[in-house]
């Protein structure tokens, strides 16, 4: 077994680090958690000039060839970093799934776009009941000559208020089955019909809620085949939850590393509050909970990437680092105390992004529940 | 342009100073928790130094560094900029040297390489400061050397140099080849790209050992050095306060001058 | 990064692959059907039925110490061999190391072999290597935690040590011959540097040894020593150094650390038993709490496996493991008793039968591992002070001063 990065993944992680350490102050973060956009346009470019939004991509689709563990290197330090903006949603959530669904002529088409920073996109589905089911998906949308009809409110759709194109989950068969019949479209956010609400998050991330009223969408623009999204989705949320673990694992590692830090400075009782044994257990707590998260994030990553059945692992990674984070962070906070607690400092920004992300792609309970079925419960 | 770069891997200089011990035996400094290793940052700047020459007049960049268990995702990061080639002098004979004796390993090294017109140096390392094995290795090849320079430019096959000095800078016309140490005042270091890291990874770095350089054994290394380090110790600052009292405001101020008058401040 | 799954006997030279069939055709000769059922009971390896005659046999091929020089009782064999034996024994008794180290000088055979002088390594590592049983002399009445704060007297005369005092929970003490003392030489010396090792004898007049049962249902004594004389001889290493001689042998002790087989055997019976199991008219694996129980036990499982590999690949790179094998410690101690708990807890009023009784379920193993487990958060070093040692070793977090004036006993 060997749970380190390879060379060059750790001269990514470096430069990655020394990179946001200058582009991605804590005071752009804050700032962008009130900005209406929330996606600093420098720094999207300057991401896509250092080939990081084509990462994932292949190169024939104008992207850098990484893998999946190249992308863990980046997303922890994302993390790290409480980077705000669309990678989310535009490089993995929308662009992924068009890599994994769309035609050779709809690769061809974004994915070297979003590579060069040109363009943002999105998905939408969760709706009302937004529980990651394909069961939920009540959006419908008919046929109408060439074109379909799309009528149905989306939730929790990131960026959708700046993108360019919004991919939408919608149903085009009700089928006994309830995975058969989803369609993905593609949408220009501009189409008739469409009307975006930015909600307020604890983490400042911009998501929305996308009504969509009678909003006619060509057939060629599916993504992908018709009545068939669900698998290719399923795939690209495997692959999403992997990320976003990833980025969790790395904002963990630095909120340990900021209340152990605090704990050898702070002085109180004459003595740095690190020397009782109250704060050492709480940090050695954190660090099991943050090693734990890492293993299983790689070991999921790992069996992605080979190929290999990894709903299992995928399940325990996102289940366990979702309490830990939330855990590591509240901890972290208890740490600090008063100076935790105000906006000035840092720790909050780890902590309320830890519970958005425990949420955000199923919960512990959702993810304990997907393993259990792989179990055989 | 054929340049040569010589980089040192160093404990991050940006380590809290408890990270470290003195170890008082050997006279340096012993890390007590993992403190990361980097290049030190002026040779970072020599780096990008000649990266920007390559960018403009295209050429060769060989990188070349002296140590011992040299991480290659650290020492591999100006491949990764955009360097052609590394040469690492790694193994035990080289270390513990001075200045000197590790100039003349490096100019060693530099002479197998062949043919150059011009070698870049940090101006000086992160950890010792010493600023001088780029001027030791000048002196060795019998190069013209500019230092501290924040800004290279080849002009007609000569190089002009904006060399920093106490008040501004000075500009200085070299001919080739030549040795010039870089100063932060040459700007930011540029980022890798991803695709740049990943080319990086075909480049495997030449291990030269003193016998394919062809050095003295008695010059180089802890056995090759001039100079010997008495004592590393770190200074103890000691500040006494002695508050300055008055009936009132003015008359402590008129307390405070003369007692700076009479300790001869003013 | 690589999480491939090593698979028994994959990397073997061609040398190691006729050493492993000849281990197995002996293994298959020799383990016994009372060994492996014993196994399948939650017991420490020494008390398994079987298990000391088994040791015995395995001492007379010198298998106990494979790597050992044949002067020594080994059989001389090259590097790697132990892990060939313990791994086959493991593919056909429960927790293979055991029999290799838990039994016999697993902790005293390595130490002596780095601190021992050449008449003490011609003494002791033969009877080792045989199969020789020694039972740990650390833990006192007032000296737990707090080793180095041991009172056991050992005063020189002639060429003897007299000793005088008392050991607690010396596991094996009533059928080890050997007892491996940490003993105070030098009481004017501060108390790590006063403490010298000595290997007692446990048959020796004046040694008096009292049984103490645990919760577990395992005999554990107190051992007492009255004027016991013991020869100077049998001192490991020099006097006032046993503090770093214990040290050598407490990571001796861990090498075989989380190999411990029962958290993942324990939940994967557990899961099978709710699937088969009705409550209320259905599975008790259609209930959504005790689906929730089992993956979580599951994921824990696994975290517990890579917190493992994790020190093994640690060690691979020469890096210090102390703080992460406390974590693989903390993990596992904690991991099995929150298994016997909730297991319990999902067998409702099931769960309290011990093994043996009717109606008890899954061979009462979870009522047992309740009462077993409950000395590993101590056992091998208390959970609470690991947990110190890993956020200062691990993070550098500054350790705790001594009280300004401390509390006399």
């Amino acid at each position: 077994m060997d749970f380190d990065f390879n060379d060059e993944q750790k001269m990514l992680q470096k430069g990655a680090r020394d990179f946001f350490e200058k582009e991605c102050p804590k005071s752009l973060v804050k700032k962008m958690a009130e900005d209406e956009k929330g996606n600093p346009p420098e720094l999207w470019q300057k991401m896509a000039q250092l080939g990081w939004l084509g990462l994932i991509y292949p190169e024939q689709y104008g992207g850098s060839g990484g893998n999946i563990i190249d992308l863990v290197a980046l997303e922890e330090e994302m993390g790290r970093a409480c980077l705000p903006g669309a990678f989310f949603s535009t490089v993995l959530l929308g662009g992924l799934f068009v890599l994994n669904a769309g035609s050779e002529e709809q690769k061809k088409d974004l994915l070297p776009k979003i590579a060069n920073g040109k363009v943002v996109l999105t998905l939408a589905l969760n709706e009302l009941n937004p529980n990651y089911e394909a069961a939920a998906i009540e959006a419908e949308a008919k046929i109408e000559k060439d074109d379909y009809v799309i009528s149905g409110t989306k939730l929790f759709v990131p960026d959708a208020h700046i993108a360019d194109y919004i991919i939408c989950i919608a149903r085009t068969k009700k089928s006994t089955k309830s995975e058969d019949g989803i369609t993905a479209f593609l949408v220009d956010r501009k189409s008739a019909g469409i009307n975006i609400t930015v909600l307020k998050t604890i983490a400042g991330d911009k998501l929305c809620e996308v009504a969509f009223d009678k909003v006619k969408v060509s057939k060629k623009n599916i993504v992908g085949k018709l009545d068939q999204a669900w698998v290719p989705l399923v795939k690209t949320l495997q692959q999403v939850t992997v990320a976003r673990c990833a980025e969790m694992v790395g904002g963990a590692q630095k909120a340990l590393e900021m209340a152990a830090d605090h704990a050898k400075k702070r002085v109180q009782f004459d003595r740095p509050i690190g020397t009782f044994q109250a704060i050492q257990h709480i940090i050695a707590n954190a660090m099991m909970d943050v090693d734990a998260s890492r293993f299983l994030t790689y070991e999921a990553a790992w069996k992605f990437g080979e190929g290999l059945q990894c709903a299992k692992e995928i399940a325990m990674a996102k289940g366990w680092t979702s309490e830990a984070y939330q855990r590591v962070t509240a901890a972290g906070e208890q740490v600090l105390g008063g100076i935790g607690y105000t906006t000035d400092g840092d720790m909050q920004l780890y902590y309320k992004r830890a519970k958005a992300a425990e949420l955000t792609l199923g919960d512990g309970r959702f993810q304990r529940e997907a393993l259990a079925k792989e179990l055989g419960m | 342009m054929n340049m040569i770069v010589c980089i040192k891997q160093v404990l991050d200089p940006e380590a809290p100073l408890s990270s470290f011990r003195i170890d008082p035996a050997t006279n340096t400094l012993v890390p007590v928790t993992a403190v990361p290793f980097v290049i030190s940052p002026f040779d970072e700047q020599a780096v990008e130094a000649a990266l920007k020459i390559k960018d403009a007049k295209g050429g060769k960049i060989t990188v070349v560094s002296l140590g011992t268990n040299l991480l290659r995702d650290v020492v591999k990061k100006p491949l990764s900029l955009g360097a052609d080639e590394l040469i690492l002098l790694e193994d035990p004979a080289f270390i513990g040297g001075d200045s000197w004796s590790t100039a003349y390993a490096l100019a060693a090294a530099i002479k197998k390489v062949g043919q150059f017109d011009l070698i870049f140096c940090g101006r000086q390392a992160a950890d010792s400061d010493s600023g001088q094995v780029g001027a030791c290795i000048a002196e060795i090849l019998g190069l013209p050397q500019v230092t501290v320079a924040k800004k290279i430019e080849t002009v007609d096959g000569k190089v002009k140099v904006d060399k920093v000095t106490t008040d501004g800078y000075e500009v200085v016309e070299v001919p080739t080849p030549a040795l010039i140490t870089v100063s932060n005042e040459l700007g930011e270091v540029r980022f890798a790209t991803f695709k740049g890291t990943m080319a990086s990874k075909k480049k495997e770095p030449i291990i030269w050992k003193p016998a394919d350089i062809g050095v003295d054994p008695a010059k180089i290394g802890a056995a090759g050095r001039r100079t010997k380090t008495r004592k590393l110790f770190q200074p103890v600052r000691d500040s006494k306060c002695e508050i300055i009292k008055g009936e009132n405001d003015e008359d402590a101020a008129v307390n405070l001058a003369k007692k700076l008058v009479e300790v001869k401040l003013i | 990064m690589d999480f491939r799954e090593y698979v028994i006997g994959e990397f073997d030279t061609e040398e190691q692959k006729k050493f492993r069939k000849e281990v197995g055709e002996w293994l298959d000769k020799n383990v016994t059907p009372e060994l492996i059922n014993g196994t399948n009971e939650v017991r420490v390896t020494a008390y398994i039925p079987g298990a000391q005659a088994f040791a015995k046999k395995l001492g007379e091929k010198g298998w106990l110490v494979p790597e050992w020089p044949k002067e020594y009782g080994g059989a001389g064999l090259p590097a790697g061999s132990r892990s060939i034996i313990a791994e086959e024994i493991s593919t056909r008794v429960l927790f293979g190391p055991g029999f290799l180290g838990g039994l016999t000088g697993g902790v005293q055979g390595p130490t002596i072999m780095s601190a021992g002088t050449p008449e003490q390594k011609k003494e002791w590592l033969p009877k080792i290597a045989a199969g020789a049983q020694f039972a740990l002399g650390y833990t006192e009445p007032n000296a737990g935690t707090d080793l180095a704060s041991l009172g056991i007297r050992g005063v020189k005369d002639g060429s003897d040590y007299i000793i005088n005092g008392s050991k607690m929970f010396s596991t094996g003490a009533h059928f080890a011959r050997y007892h491996w003392l940490a003993v105070r030489t030098n009481p004017e010396l501060p108390k790590h540097k006063g403490v010298s090792m000595i290997i007692g004898d446990l048959q020796a007049p004046g040694v008096t040894i009292t049984q103490l049962t645990t919760i577990g249902g395992e005999r554990t004594n107190e051992v007492f020593y009255d004027n016991v004389r013991v020869p100077q001889t049998n001192r490991i290493g020099p006097e006032g150094e046993g503090w770093s001689i214990i040290r050598m042998a407490l990571t001796a002790e861990r090498g075989d650390l989380g190999t411990f087989p029962w958290p993942k055997i324990l939940v994967n019976d557990l899961i099978q038993y709710a699937k088969e199991t009705k409550r209320n008219g259905k599975p008790l694996s259609e209930d959504p709490l005790v689906r929730q129980t089992l993956a979580q036990l599951a994921t824990d499982v696994n975290v517990l496996r890579l917190y493992n590999y994790r020190v093994g690949w640690m060690v691979d790179k020469g890096l210090d493991v102390s703080w992460a094998s406390s974590m693989v410690k903390i993990f596992e101690s904690e991991l099995s008793q929150k298994i016997a708990n909730q297991g319990m807890n999902v067998m409702g009023l099931y769960g309290q039968l011990e093994p043996g009784s009717k109606y008890a379920q899954l061979k009462g193993n979870f009522e047992l591992a309740y009462r077993a487990m409950v000395v590993r958060s101590f056992g091998g070093g208390s959970n609470l002070r690991l947990r110190n040692d890993i956020a200062t070793r691990g993070m550098g977090l500054p350790r705790e001063p001594a009280l300004a004036i401390p509390v006399k006993k």
